[in-house]
């Protein structure tokens, strides 16, 4: 792959522009992570491709291979891969609570110690969900508890 | 990463449990052992200590109470059940546990109801403490945390 990038002071904004014979999952790939960087992510549901805000992501978890992002209100499915969608959307306010799942912070209401060192989160929308015991150490370091 | 609880840790547990029921019965045997020695077979060397038979016993109690303590508060068996039920059941089974020893090993006279009425409302009296103490505990460090989960939203602006 062949990557040209051209700076010029008198351009006023930044634009990518890729050429290409045609659409691959690498291509894809690449446009999914441009899209977060702009807080934007690229998922699909129904065979439909969304361009879905990231402040409106609750959570993303892999399961089957698969990787699912939740909204409030709809379930969609990313091509990245969970340790890819952490790695850029660590800085977004994303916390990783299982080898399975990220959640945003921002759509925590609650959250509660639970057995075995874990801890339960209880999402904006009611839904439940549990923090590891590997993960529940770092989330009360970032929280300052610890 | 944090490492999954070993057949060591659960020894440790139950050692823990052990010495603190000794030491719990090492003073009721100074200060009630010669009026109690006719009574239970715990105090049978009356204030002059207790005897190994009864170290054993106590010692099976610990291994019990440990068993529960996996059964109740892992999620090895039971992955859905709420604290508040894990409890309710950990207390159930320690009482069944207690009195069924207690009646084996004869701790105290089994055939009348008053050692029997004694025996629970002691039980229930440590127990509640346990879980009133423990409930402060978990709240206060509920609230510490959900403070800090607003703090921490504020501080990152999302």
């Amino acid at each position: 792959m062949k990557i040209t990038i051209d700076i010029d002071e008198a351009v006023k904004e930044t634009e990518i522009k890729i050429h290409c014979n045609q659409l691959t999952a690498d291509i894809e790939n690449i446009i999914a992570t441009l899209r977060i960087l702009n807080q934007q992510m690229l998922v699909t549901r129904d065979g439909e491709n969304y361009l879905l805000d990231v402040n409106k992501v609750s959570y993303v978890e892999a399961l089957e291979r698969k990787t699912f992002v939740y909204t409030e209100d709809a379930v969609y499915e990313s091509k990245l891969k969970l340790y890819e969608m952490e790695e850029r959307l660590c800085q977004s306010g994303f916390f990783r609570v299982s080898k399975s799942c990220l959640v945003h912070l921002k759509f925590i209401k609650s959250l509660k110690n639970d057995i075995e060192r874990k801890i339960r989160l209880t999402m904006k929308n009611g839904e439940q969900i549990m923090v590891s015991r590997q993960y529940a150490e770092e989330m009360k370091k970032r929280l300052g508890v610890m | 990463m944090i490492k999954k609880n070993s057949i060591f840790d659960y020894a440790v547990h139950t050692m823990v449990i052990w010495g603190i029921s000794i030491l719990s019965i090492c003073l009721f045997c100074a200060l009630f052992g010669e009026s109690a020695k006719e009574m239970s077979t715990l105090f049978r060397l009356g204030n002059r200590g207790i005897s190994l038979e009864t170290l054993m016993q106590f010692l099976v109690l610990a291994i019990v109470i440990t068993g529960l303590r996996w059964v109740f508060f892992t999620d090895t068996l039971f992955k859905k059940l709420t604290v508040l039920f894990r409890s309710i059941w950990m207390l159930t089974g320690v009482i069944v546990s207690v009195g069924v020893l207690s009646a084996m090993w004869q701790w105290f006279p089994v055939n009348q109801v008053l050692p029997w009425i004694m025996f629970i409302v002691c039980f229930l009296v440590c127990a509640c403490i346990s879980v009133v103490v423990s409930m402060l505990k978990e709240r206060s460090d509920n609230r510490r945390m959900q403070d800090a989960l607003e703090r921490l939203k504020s501080e990152e602006n999302i």
